[in-house]
């Protein structure tokens, strides 16, 4: 009896051991792979995960609506709250150095109206898209009034132009660049002392060549009321390490939401994912339909960078953050919609990169939620900082162990592969490109190859290519010889 | 096989032969399709991997039968279907071998490119699609020289019952459509007519 007890005793604590509480993680970590069946979501480790979440009473500001963040380049936290009117400055530990809720505007006091995004400069100085005042307001590092931009003067725009700056920006020529709200002609471009230059980074018009066809069949009442061609209007942007400005369009379906500006105005952005599909566009698989009432692409809200060229974008449908690298191989997805858990998003604004972590903003719980790297995600950043600096039998070791804990990740053995090209193991990275279906760099190595081999055994090869063609003039000859005899 | 040499060597005159002397069988004609259904399915599994866009798709032999054998059936029927209207002087047999010894340089081709590919990198790409360009072009020139030759055609006259060929071809790819659907439909009508009874009765 005694035994038996014992032994159930000893199966009960077997059957409580995987009871054990772990916090469970808030979202699923996938990412996209091209299979023979399409492009297909798999699985995938997590790469970032909420370590902590700033509400007003943690940071000991109010927030009510937070709708931008960035970082200083020493490390201190800017961020502006459209609610409470006022822009917070933290220092890189998040204790508040200073509350920026107006300044001197030549002897009257200002203030703010419902600020949607802010810029600081290197020099300190902080540029404020003052909403609801409808202007650009400008100020030195000390809070003093450097200048204030209002509604340009121009022949481009039209009457009823309004000037509703949503978000602005500096870039390294110290040009000013601001997103005016309802205006999808561009980005408004201005000089350093405010002057209106023009348009910049204009989206163009698609329309596919059926509905053009229409077009020139219907008449001008019959066009009037289909859905008119207009260009999609830029949500966000932000400057990357090259200065280069990303920008991302809300509304995915224009075929390239996210896109590079370069100086000119240019869209730059590569889109060459190593699985060919040539896209760029966060979620790649999604419904159409159904009861949850999300539906259709991905919709960004804003985008950041870091120093090895990678870049995140936020979509608050589904709250999540996209993060492709150089190339647009999207690298991780993590982030979640009102998951109910700590650290899933209600309605995302911005996002911003600072030392390894994403910082994020949700303006409808008022809090910021920072997500930290777990191993997978520093791996990679490892493996790319190293294949970078060219230690690539550093670099291959990391993606090596990237593909230990990701079978999925296709850049992953690409990157390996390149190692090795690099290493000069055409074998092995052949192997490698081969598994991703990287047909150019695989027919690259083979080349390399093949030099090699040829180069090493010239002397075998000449030997037998010469004896083949010896030993088929010989027959020739002598089937020549044996026919004439024989017609003799 | 001799003939069918002959034939390849010299399409005008091997054809003629063959349709004067009478030599042509149907079990020339399957040999040199199953010999095609092979050289398909070589090329396809033997291609280097870098011309080779089916590398990972697995292989369905029913499907490389049929790649192989429904053009040559459909042709082969069209054509004469066509010819018989426009006083074509071949019969049925020899349209089908004619058909069938012009698949000789396709065989030749697909085993020769998939051995030529593992020599070439992707920079020579050109050089594979000539070189397999080649092939199709030879193969239709032998059917054109054949099917001329048995019908004892001019050339415009070729030209057009080959154009009539398509489209008879067409008509047919249709009609086996239709005929399919509505065997469904039919199909879908008797069950639901079963139901029916047996739920009222």
């Amino acid at each position: 009896m005694k035994k038996c007890l014992i032994l159930l005793m000893a199966l009960l604590l077997f059957a409580c051991a995987p009871l054990t509480v772990t916090a469970s993680e808030p979202y699923r970590g996938y990412t996209y792979s091209s299979t023979d069946e399409g492009t297909l979501d798999v699985a995938a480790p997590q790469a970032y995960l909420p370590s902590a979440v700033y509400g007003s009473k943690e940071l000991g500001v109010t927030l009510t609506s937070p709708e931008d963040l960035q970082f200083d380049k020493n490390g201190n936290l800017y961020v502006c709250d459209a609610g409470q009117n006022a822009i917070y400055v933290f220092s890189p530990d998040l204790q508040l150095i200073r509350t920026v809720t107006g300044f001197d505007n030549n002897g009257t006091p200002d203030t703010f109206s419902q600020p949607y995004g802010i810029f600081v400069t290197d020099g300190g100085e902080l540029y404020v898209a003052d909403f609801g005042h409808e202007r650009v307001v400008a100020l030195n590092a000390d809070g003093s009034l450097l200048r204030i931009v209002t509604k340009p003067d121009s022949d481009l725009l039209n009457e009823s132009f309004v000037f509703q700056p949503q978000k602005v920006l500096v870039d390294t020529a110290n040009r000013l660049f601001v997103l005016s709200k309802n205006v999808n002609e561009g980005i408004l471009q201005f000089t350093e002392q405010g002057k209106f230059l023009g348009f910049y980074g204009s989206n163009t018009v698609t329309a596919n060549p059926i509905d053009i066809i229409w077009k020139e069949i219907m008449t001008e009442e019959q066009t009037g009321k289909l859905t008119q061609f207009v260009p999609v209007e830029y949500k966000n942007f932000s400057l990357d390490h090259k200065g280069f400005i990303y920008a991302v369009t809300a509304v995915s379906d224009v075929g390239d939401p996210i896109r590079r500006i370069n100086l000119s105005g240019g869209d730059v952005l590569v889109r060459a994912p190593i699985d060919g599909s040539e896209k760029v566009m966060g979620d790649v698989s999604y419904p159409y339909g159904g009861v949850t009432g999300i539906v259709g692409p991905s919709s960004f809200v804003d985008i950041t960078s870091d120093n090895l060229g990678n870049y995140y974008v936020l979509d608050d449908k589904r709250g999540r953050v996209f993060t492709y690298d150089e190339e647009g191989n999207l690298l991780f997805v993590f982030g979640a919609l009102n998951s109910g858990q700590v650290g899933s998003f209600s309605s995302p604004s911005a996002i911003a990169y600072h030392e390894h972590r994403v910082y994020a903003l949700d303006r409808a719980n008022a809090e910021m939620i920072v997500f930290e790297p777990t191993e997978y995600a520093r791996i990679m950043e490892e493996a790319m900082n190293s294949y970078l600096l060219q230690e690539y039998e550093e670099s291959l070791e990391l993606w090596e162990e990237i593909i230990k804990r990701n079978n999925n990740c296709d850049l992953a053995y690409y990157k390996a592969g390149y190692c090795l090209y690099r290493m000069m193991e055409y074998p092995k990275a052949m192997e490698y490109f081969k598994l991703v279906n990287a047909k150019e760099s695989y027919s690259d190595a083979m080349v390399k190859y093949n030099q090699i081999v040829m180069d090493a055994n010239f002397e075998t090869y000449a030997t037998v290519a010469a004896v083949v063609v010896a030993a088929g003039l010989i027959a020739w000859v002598v089937v020549r010889i044996i026919r004439k005899r024989k017609s003799v | 096989m001799k003939q069918a040499l002959n034939i390849l060597r010299h399409p005008i005159d091997g054809v003629w032969d063959m349709k004067r002397e009478q030599t042509g069988r149907y079990r020339d004609g399957f040999i040199l399709i199953l010999l095609t259904i092979l050289a398909v399915i070589f090329n396809r599994q033997m291609r280097a991997f870098v011309f080779n866009n089916q590398y990972n798709v697995p292989l369905e032999i029913i499907k490389e039968v049929a790649i192989v054998v429904l053009p040559v059936f459909l042709f082969v029927l069209a054509n004469y279907a066509v010819t018989t209207l426009l006083d074509g002087k071949g019969t049925f047999k020899e349209i089908f071998l004619v058909t069938c010894h012009s698949l000789m340089p396709l065989i030749i081709f697909f085993v020769v490119t998939p051995i030529l590919s593992h020599l070439l990198s992707l920079n020579e790409l050109v050089y594979l699609t000539i070189i397999d360009a080649f092939g199709y072009a030879w193969m239709l020139l032998m059917l054109y020289l054949g099917i001329k030759e048995i019908h004892e055609y001019s050339a415009s006259k070729m030209v057009s019952t080959l154009v009539l060929t398509v489209i008879g071809a067409a008509i047919i790819v249709f009609i086996v459509l239709l005929f399919f659907s509505l065997l469904q439909e039919l199909g879908s009508f008797v069950y639901s007519l079963y139901r029916e009874f047996s739920m009222r009765l």
